[in-house]
C-alpha cells in the first residue's frame, strides 16, 4: 500500500458520457487538497462508471466509505474542507440525502447477488475445501449414496430420478431419468457412466467450478449412477485445460478410496464401483456424446451418427448414459430430500435449479444458480447488477455457440428448456453474454460462427464447409460488400446446415445467425442496404465525420491524425477525408469537445 | 469397511463449529478463477508471514468457487466470536494490511470491505488514472 | 434371428431382415439414393450427408440407419432434396475444378452426383483448402486439392487392410487425408496397395501415370519394346470399353498391345509357372529341412511391404522368389536377349499389371542386374485403357492374336495366379506331381477359392508330408493370420497372401468400378469366373508341364532353384519401420 492515509474515489461521469458529466472535478479536488496541505496523504483516484450515472459525480471516501453524489466542481472546497479537515460528513452532498442507499457489507453473503439465488448443484461450492473429503462428507456428503446401496433397488433409484423430472445440464435438455432407465433395461455384462465434463462454450465455467470446489458430489453421483444402471467402471472425461479440476478429481478419487467410498463392496452392499480420469485435448466437438466415446476410445473425436444411442452400444459397444457434471451434482441431492422436493422447484417442464455463468457487458461477471422460471430480468439485473456504465441492455446469448441471442423485448420471459427453444435460443450449458447497445449483432453472429467454423470435427460435409461458407458471407456483410442476395443465401445455408449436419455441433452452429437475424433483421440491412454498422463496431463502416456546430478549430484531429485524412485551418470547421480515412478512431478520442461523430 | 454409522460419526465430527480451535480462520477461493485473479499470491503472503510470527494460531482455508468471480480473489476472516469479514479484490499487499491491521490488531479494515450503492457495487472500479 | 422388419419406404411397404439399413433397404427396392462416402463393406460414416432421408421430423443419413419397425421413410420430399442439393454444391465449393482433364474423367462418382441432382450453378463460393501435390511416391498420387474427405480411402487403408498409411489430421475445413505429419506416402507405412485409389470417388488418388515413359520408348527405333500382361488384365480391360465386370478379352488386348507399338507382347502367365517351379521347390526343400516354415508367397509387392514393415521377424519365411512379372523380365533381358541375338540395353520391358505396388516393386534393390532393371516400367489395366483410346484403336472390334514366343505359353495354373488362393492352387498342383511322380487325378483345389478372407485346406502328399496351407487376401486377414502365427495360435506349412480384397482381379490398378455398382455386383466373384474359365481352357494346366518352362529349364537354368536361377529369380527383403 502507498503512503497515502485517505484515498477520494471519483467517478465524474466522464467515462459514460453520463449527462451530468463533470471534466474538472479530478482536477479541482487535486487543487483544493493541495491547498489544504493533504496533498501527501490524500490520494485522488479517478475510475470508470460505476453504472450510478444518475447520481455521478460520484466521490467516495476510504477508508471510510463515505459516498457522496452529484458533486459539481463548484462544490470541491466545501468538500475537502468538511470531510478531510474538519472530519465532518458534508450532509448536503451525502448520497443519502439524494436518495442513493449505501451500505457496507460485513459480509459477501448479504449481498443482492446471493439473496436471489438458489444453490442446489453449487451447494457446496466455496463453502468447503475441496481437498478434504471430511468437509464434504460433514455436509451430508456421501449419505445418497448410503442410503441408494443399503435401503433402494436399482429400479428405486432410477424410479427416483425420473420421479424427479431432472434434465440433462449439458444443453440439449433430456431426461435423466430416462436415459438411466434406457440404459438400465439393456442386458449386457459391462456397462458404463461417463462424466461429460468436456466443457466448452466460450464464457461457460460452471462444470469447472462444481469439479474444483466439490468434486466428491461428482464422484458421489457417479457410484449412485453406476448402482442405478449396473455399471462398475465410470470415466471422467475432462479437458487437460482444466488441471486444478483433474488434480481435484485425482485427489478426490484416492480419498474415496481411502475411505471405502469407491473400490470394492462399498458399504458392505457387495456393490463395486471405479472412476478414472480421461484427459481431453480441448475439442469443443468432443463434447458431443460420441464423439467424447470415441476420444476415450482412443480414436479421432468425430461423432457417429445416432442411431445407436448411447443407452444401446456406447463406450466399446456397452450400454453407457453419459450425463453432464452439473446434472450429476443434482443427483445426491434428489436421493436425500426426495423426487417431489426437486419437481416443486422451477417451471412446468423444467424443475430444478440451473447455474448460469454471467459474462459479456453485466456487472457482476460471475455463476449464479437460480430456479428454473426465473426471468432473465432478474437474473441479468437483480442478480447481475445491470449493464456497466449505465449502457442500454440489447440482447443476451444463451446456450454458448449452439444457442441464439434474445433481445430486450423477451426479457420477463421465465427461463427454462422450452421458452429458450421457443425464442430461438437454447439453454445449453448455461453460458449467458450479455451485450449492451454498443455491440454490433452481425458481428456478434460472425463471432460465434467463427468459432464453430474452427471447432467443426471436419466429418461432414455441411459443418466443414458450410461454416465457412456462412463465415465468408457474414464477413463480405461486415466489411459492407452485402448484398440482400448474400442474405437470402446465408438464411438457406444456415437452415440447411441446420437440418443436414451430423451432430448437433453442425445442427446448432447457424443458431446465433438465424436468432440475429431474426430479431435483429434491421441490423443485417442496414450493413448490405446502406453500408452502415449502427453500432459503430464494424471497422470498414463506420463513418467518421465531423459535426461543424461543436468544432472550434483546435486542430488537435488534425495533428493527431496518422495518415493525414483530416484537413482544416484554424479556428475553422475541420473535415475529415473519407477516402483516406483509416477508422483507427484517434480523431474521436482526442476531440475535447466531442465534435468528432461516429456512425 | 464404511458404514453408515461410520459416516454419520465423519459427518459429526467435521462440522464446522461456531467457536473453532483456532483464533483465526482464513479463507479464499482457490478455484481457476480466484487463482487467475492472484488469490495464490494472497495466501502466499499470510503463509510468509504466519511462519514469522507463530503465536497466534490461524487456520487456512482453502476453498471453492462461490461465483462471485467479479470480486475475487476473495479473503475471509473469521476472528473467533466475532463472526465473518469479507475483504474483496486483495492483493498481496492488501493482505499485508489486513495481517496487520485485523487479524493481530483487531481492527476490520473498512476500506476492503465490500461497499454497495443501491446494491450496486462499488469496490472494484476500474482506475483511470490516479 | 433373422427377424423380418415391416417398415413404408414412400408410402411402399417394404419387408426386409433385421439389421438393413434404409440405403439397403431402398436399394433393394430398386429405389435410388444418392450416395458418396458410402461404400459397401468398407464405410457407412455418414460424413457425406447426400443420402440423408425424411424420418420423422428429421433427416437422418440412410447408409447408417438401420430400419425399425413401422419406421416411415421419406426420399424424395422438397426438403430431402434441398438438403442433398445444399451438401452437393459445398462439396463441390471446396473442389478443384480439373474436371475436364482431370484422370477420373468420367469416373467420378462427385460429378455424377452433381448431374445427378441437376446442379447448375455455384452458388457459394470461397476459400478452398490449398495443398501440395504428393507425387513422390512410384505407386501412387494424391492430390488434396481433389479430396472431398468422403473418408473410403481412409477406412480401406486403416479398417480393411489395417496399414494406415493415411489418416485424417487437422480439423474443421482444414481437414486433410494423408500420412501423419503432413508427409509423403513415399515415406509412410504406404505398402502401395491401391485399394484407396479404387475407393476414391473423385480423382484425390490416382496411380503414378508412366504413359509418356512408354510412348517415348515405343518412338524410339533403338528400342525393343516389349510387354507383358498379368493373367487379371485380360478379365478387366474389358470393362474400360463398356464390356461387362467379367468379360474376357484376352486375345484382343494381346492385337491391341502390338497395335500401339510393343514389338513383342508377352504373357506373364509364364513368370507365374515360372514362380511356381522355383518356389514348389523351395517348399519341398523347406518341408524336408523344416526350416524357415510357413512359406509366405512372395508374388504381392504389397504384401511383402507389409511384412517388412509389421514383421519384421518373419522376413526369412517369405519365399525368396521375385514375383512373376520380375522374373520373366529378368529373362527376358537375358534368355530372351541371348535368343534373339539382341543387347539387354536395347530392350524395354513394360509389365501390364493390375496393380500399382509392382511400379514400387520394380525399383526395389535386388530387382536389377549389372545396373539393367528387370523391369523398366509398370502400367496399369487403367493405363493400358488410356493408351490404346489414344491411339484410336478400336478395341472391341480387334481381331484376336495370340501372345508372343518363347513366352506365349502360360499354363491354367499361372492364370489363376490373378485370383485369390491362385497361387496356392497352382503350387499344390505342381508340388503334389512332383512329389508324386504321377498325374493328379483332378487338378482343382476348390477348397482355396473363394471371397472368404481367410481359407484353410490341408493337403497331404503321397510320401505322408502334410501342408497345411492357408490362403488370405485383404492385409486385414493377414495381419489376423500372422499375429496367431507369432502367438503360436496357428501352425501352417504355407500361406499364400495377396494384399487386395479378392487378390489381383480386384488390385488397385484395375478399373474403377463406381460405389453403386461395387454395392450390387461382387467384383472379385465376377473377375474371378472368367480367370477359373481360362484355367479350364487351357490344355496345360500345371506349370511344370509348360513345354515354354521346360525349354528355359533345359536351355539355360537347368533345374530350379540352381545358381542361375538364384541369380536372376530370386531377392532378398529388408526389415523397414514401424510408423
Amino acid at each position: 500500500m502507498s503512503n497515502f492515509e485517505k484515498r477520494l474515489v471519483v467517478c465524474d461521469g466522464t467515462d459514460c458520457d453520463a449527462p451530468n458529466a463533470e471534466k474538472n472535478l479530478v482536477r479541482v479536488l487535486r487543487r483544493e487538497v493541495m491547498k489544504v496541505g493533504l496533498a501527501d496523504t490524500v490520494e485522488i483516484v479517478h475510475v470508470g462508471c460505476l453504472s450510478l450515472c444518475e447520481f455521478e459525480p460520484l466521490v467516495i471516501s476510504y477508508p471510510d466509505g463515505v459516498v457522496y453524489s452529484r458533486v459539481k466542481a463548484t462544490d470541491a472546497g466545501e468538500l475537502v474542507r468538511t470531510h478531510l479537515v474538519e472530519h465532518r460528513t458534508l450532509e448536503r452532498l451525502l448520497a443519502q440525502t439524494n436518495g442513493l442507499r449505501t451500505e457496507q457489507a460485513s459480509s459477501i453473503d448479504h449481498i443482492p447477488f446471493f439473496s436471489h439465488q438458489f444453490r442446489i448443484a453449487l451447494r457446496n461450492c466455496g463453502i468447503i475445501d475441496p481437498e478434504k473429503i471430511q468437509e464434504y462428507i460433514a455436509r451430508d456428503g456421501y449419505q445418497a449414496l448410503a442410503k441408494v446401496l443399503t435401503e433402494m433397488t436399482p429400479a428405486e433409484v432410477v424410479a427416483k430420478i425420473k420421479g424427479s423430472e431432472l434434465r440433462g445440464r449439458g444443453g440439449a435438455g433430456f431426461p435423466t431419468g430416462l436415459k438411466w432407465e434406457l440404459a438400465a433395461r439393456e442386458e449386457s455384462s459391462q456397462k458404463f457412466i461417463i462424466c461429460n465434463a468436456d466443457e466448452g462454450d466460450p464464457g461457460a465455467f460452471m462444470d469447472r467450478s462444481v469439479l474444483e470446489s466439490d468434486p466428491h458430489s461428482i464422484l458421489e453421483a457417479m457410484a449412485i449412477a453406476g448402482f442405478a444402471l449396473g455399471a462398475s467402471q465410470g470415466f471422467i472425461y475432462v479437458r487437460a485445460e482444466y488441471p486444478v479440476a483433474v488434480e481435484r478429481l485425482r485427489l478426490g478419487i484416492a480419498q474415496a478410496h481411502e475411505y471405502d467410498l469407491l473400490g470394492e463392496n462399498i458399504f458392505g452392499s457387495g456393490f463395486s464401483f471405479d472412476i478414472d480420469i480421461r484427459l481431453g485435448a480441448g475439442a469443443f466437438v468432443c463434447g458431443e456424446e460420441t464423439a467424447l466415446m470415441n476420444s476415450i476410445e482412443g480414436r479421432r473425436g468425430m461423432p457417429n451418427p445416432k442411431p445407436p444411442f448411447p443407452a444401446t452400444s456406447g463406450l466399446w459397444q456397452k450400454p453407457t448414459v453419459i450425463n453432464n457434471v452439473e446434472t450429476l451434482a443434482n443427483i445426491p441431492p434428489i436421493i436425500l430430500r426426495g423426487a417431489s422436493w426437486f419437481s416443486s422447484i422451477g417451471t412446468e417442464r423444467s424443475k430444478g435449479t440451473k447455474v448460469f455463468a454471467l459474462g459479456g457487458k453485466i456487472n457482476n461477471v460471475g455463476l449464479v444458480e437460480v430456479p428454473m422460471g426465473t426471468t432473465l430480468r432478474q437474473v441479468i439485473f437483480d442478480i447481475g447488477g445491470g449493464i456497466p456504465k449505465g449502457k442500454a441492455f440489447k440482447a443476451v446469448q444463451t446456450g454458448g455457440p449452439s444457442g441464439g441471442c434474445i433481445p430486450a423485448q423477451h426479457l420477463d420471459v421465465p427461463i427454462d428448456y422450452d421458452s429458450l427453444t421457443q425464442l430461438g435460443s437454447m439453454m445449453g450449458s448455461g453460458g449467458m453474454i450479455v451485450m449492451d447497445e454498443n455491440t454490433c449483432m452481425v458481428d456478434v453472429a460472425r463471432f460465434y460462427l467463427e468459432f464453430t467454423k474452427d471447432e467443426s470435427c471436419g466429418k461432414c460435409s455441411p459443418c466443414r464447409i458450410g461454416t465457412l461458407r456462412m463465415l465468408e458471407i457474414l464477413d463480405k456483410i461486415t466489411r459492407g460488400k452485402g448484398s440482400m442476395e448474400d442474405l437470402d443465401n446465408l438464411r438457406d445455408l444456415s437452415e440447411q446446415i441446420q437440418v443436414a449436419s451430423l451432430c448437433a455441433l453442425g445442427q446448432t452452429a447457424p443458431n446465433p445467425v438465424l436468432s440475429t437475424m431474426q430479431y435483429f433483421w434491421d441490423e443485417y440491412v442496414a450493413h448490405v442496404v446502406e453500408k452502415r454498422c449502427p453500432a459503430g463496431v464494424c471497422k470498414s463502416l463506420v463513418r467518421y465525420t465531423i459535426n461543424p456546430d461543436l468544432c472550434r478549430g483546435c486542430g488537435l484531429c488534425a495533428r493527431e491524425c496518422p495518415v493525414g485524412a483530416i484537413s482544416g485551418e484554424l479556428k475553422h470547421v475541420h473535415v475529415i477525408h473519407d477516402d483516406a480515412c483509416i477508422r483507427c478512431g484517434n480523431c474521436a478520442e482526442v476531440c475535447n469537445v466531442d465534435a468528432v461523430l461516429r456512425g | 469397511m464404511m458404514t453408515i454409522e461410520r459416516l454419520r460419526s465423519l459427518s459429526e465430527a467435521n462440522r464446522q463449529p461456531e467457536e473453532f480451535e483456532a483464533v483465526v480462520r482464513v479463507a479464499t477461493c482457490m478455484a481457476t478463477g480466484g487463482i487467475a485473479a492472484g488469490s495464490a499470491a494472497v495466501l502466499d503472503v499470510l503463509t510468509n508471514e504466519l511462519r514469522e510470527r507463530q503465536h497466534v494460531k490461524v487456520e487456512i482455508v482453502r476453498k471453492g468457487c462461490i461465483g462471485m468471480c467479479r470480486l475475487d480473489p476473495l479473503v475471509d476472516v473469521f476472528v473467533s466470536g466475532q463472526g465473518k469479514v469479507t475483504y474483496v479484490k486483495m492483493t498481496p499487499e492488501k493482505m499485508q494490511r489486513v495481517i496487520e491491521e485485523h487479524i493481530f490488531g483487531g481492527h476490520v479494515v473498512d476500506e476492503y470491505m465490500l461497499h454497495l450503492a443501491n446494491g450496486l457495487i462499488l469496490d472494484d472500479y476500474v482506475v483511470l488514472e490516479g | 434371428m433373422s427377424e423380418m422388419i415391416r417398415f413404408s419406404i414412400d408410402g411402399t411397404e417394404v419387408e426386409v431382415t433385421q439389421g438393413t439399413t434404409v440405403l439397403e433397404a431402398a436399394r433393394q427396392e430398386g429405389m435410388r439414393i444418392p450416395t458418396l462416402c458410402y461404400l459397401k463393406d468398407v464405410n457407412s460414416s455418414s460424413g457425406c450427408r447426400l443420402c440423408l432421408v425424411e424420418v420423422g421430423p428429421k433427416l437422418i443419413a440412410s447408409c447408417s440407419l438401420k430400419a425399425e419397425p413401422n419406421m416411415r421413410v421419406l426420399t424424395n420430399t422438397q426438403k430431402v432434396r434441398e438438403a442433398r442439393r445444399t451438401v452437393l454444391e459445398l462439396l463441390l465449393s471446396n473442389h478443384k475444378e480439373e474436371c475436364t482433364i482431370c484422370v477420373r474423367g468420367g469416373t467420378c462418382e462427385l460429378q455424377d452426383l452433381a448431374n445427378e441432382l441437376n446442379v447448375r450453378k455455384r452458388r457459394f463460393n470461397g476459400k478452398r483448402v490449398t495443398a501440395k501435390l504428393d507425387d513422390l511416391s512410384p505407386s501412387i498420387v494424391r492430390d488434396p486439392e481433389k479430396c472431398i474427405l468422403c473418408g473410403r480411402c481412409v477406412a480401406m487403408c486403416s479398417q480393411v487392410q489395417t496399414v494406415s498409411a493415411i489418416g485424417l489430421y487437422k480439423r474443421g475445413f482444414e481437414t486433410m487425408v494423408g500420412p501423419a505429419f503432413g508427409k509423403s506416402l513415399a515415406d509412410s507405412v504406404c505398402v502401395n496397395c491401391g485399394q484407396c485409389i479404387v475407393a476414391c470417388p473423385v480423382g484425390a488418388l490416382s496411380e503414378r501415370e508412366n504413359i509418356d515413359d512408354v510412348w517415348n520408348a515405343i518412338a524410339d527405333p533403338t528400342k525393343v519394346v516389349v510387354a507383358q500382361t498379368a493373367p487379371s488384365i485380360r478379365v478387366a480391360l474389358g470393362e474400360e470399353f463398356g464390356r461387362p465386370i467379367g468379360s474376357r478379352v484376352t486375345g484382343k488386348m494381346v492385337a491391341a498391345l502390338k497395335l500401339i507399338g510393343f514389338d513383342k507382347v508377352f504373357d506373364t502367365d509364364f513368370g507365374a509357372d515360372l514362380t511356381i517351379m522355383e518356389e514348389g521347390t523351395e517348399l519341398l526343400n523347406r518341408l524336408t529341412s523344416r526350416e524357415h516354415l510357413p512359406l509366405m508367397t512372395s508374388c504381392c509387392p504389397g504384401w511383402v511391404k507389409f511384412v517388412e514393415h509389421n514383421f519384421p521377424d518373419l522376413l526369412g519365411n517369405l519365399s525368396t522368389c521375385k514375383s512373376p512379372h520380375q522374373m520373366e523380365g529378368a529373362l527376358i533381358k537375358t534368355y530372351f536377349a541371348k535368343k534373339m541375338g539382341i543387347r539387354p540395353e536395347q530392350i524395354v520391358v513394360v509389365s501390364i499389371m493390375p496393380c500399382v505396388a509392382k511400379k514400387f516393386e520394380r525399383g526395389r534393390e535386388g530387382m536389377s542386374r549389372a545396373g539393367l532393371d528387370d523391369v523398366d516400367y509398370v502400367l496399369t489395366t487403367r493405363e493400358l485403357a488410356r493408351m490404346i483410346k489414344e491411339s484410336g484403336v478400336d478395341f472391341l472390334n480387334l481381331q484376336d492374336q495370340e501372345f508372343d514366343n518363347p513366352f506365349g505359353e502360360g499354363s491354367g495354373a499361372g492364370v489363376i495366379f490373378g485370383a485369390t488362393g491362385g497361387v496356392a492352387e497352382a503350387a499344390l498342383r505342381t508340388v503334389f506331381e512332383l512329389v508324386a511322380g504321377t498325374e493328379l487325378e483332378t487338378v482343382e483345389y476348390t477348397s482355396v477359392r473363394g471371397g472368404d478372407g481367410i481359407k484353410e485346406t490341408t493337403v497331404v502328399l503321397p510320401d505322408g508330408t502334410t501342408i497345411r496351407t492357408a490362403v488370405i487376401h485383404g492385409l486385414g486377414n493377414a495381419r489376423k493370420v500372422m499375429d496367431m502365427v507369432r502367438q503360436g495360435e496357428k501352425s501352417y506349412e504355407f500361406i499364400e497372401v495377396m494384399a487386395c480384397p479378392g487378390g489381383c482381379v480386384t488390385g488397385g490398378g484395375q478399373p474403377i468400378v463406381n460405389a453403386q455398382l461395387r454395392a450390387e455386383i461382387d467384383v472379385k466373384a465376377a473377375r474371378a469366373r472368367s480367370i477359373y474359365e481360362e484355367d479350364r481352357a487351357r490344355p496345360i494346366r500345371k506349370s511344370h508341364k509348360n513345354p515354354d518352362i521346360i525349354r528355359v529349364y533345359e536351355e539355360f537354368l537347368g533345374h530350379p532353384n540352381s545358381h542361375e536361377s538364384h541369380e536372376l529369380l530370386h531377392t532378398h527383403y529388408v526389415k523397414r519401420c514401424k510408423f
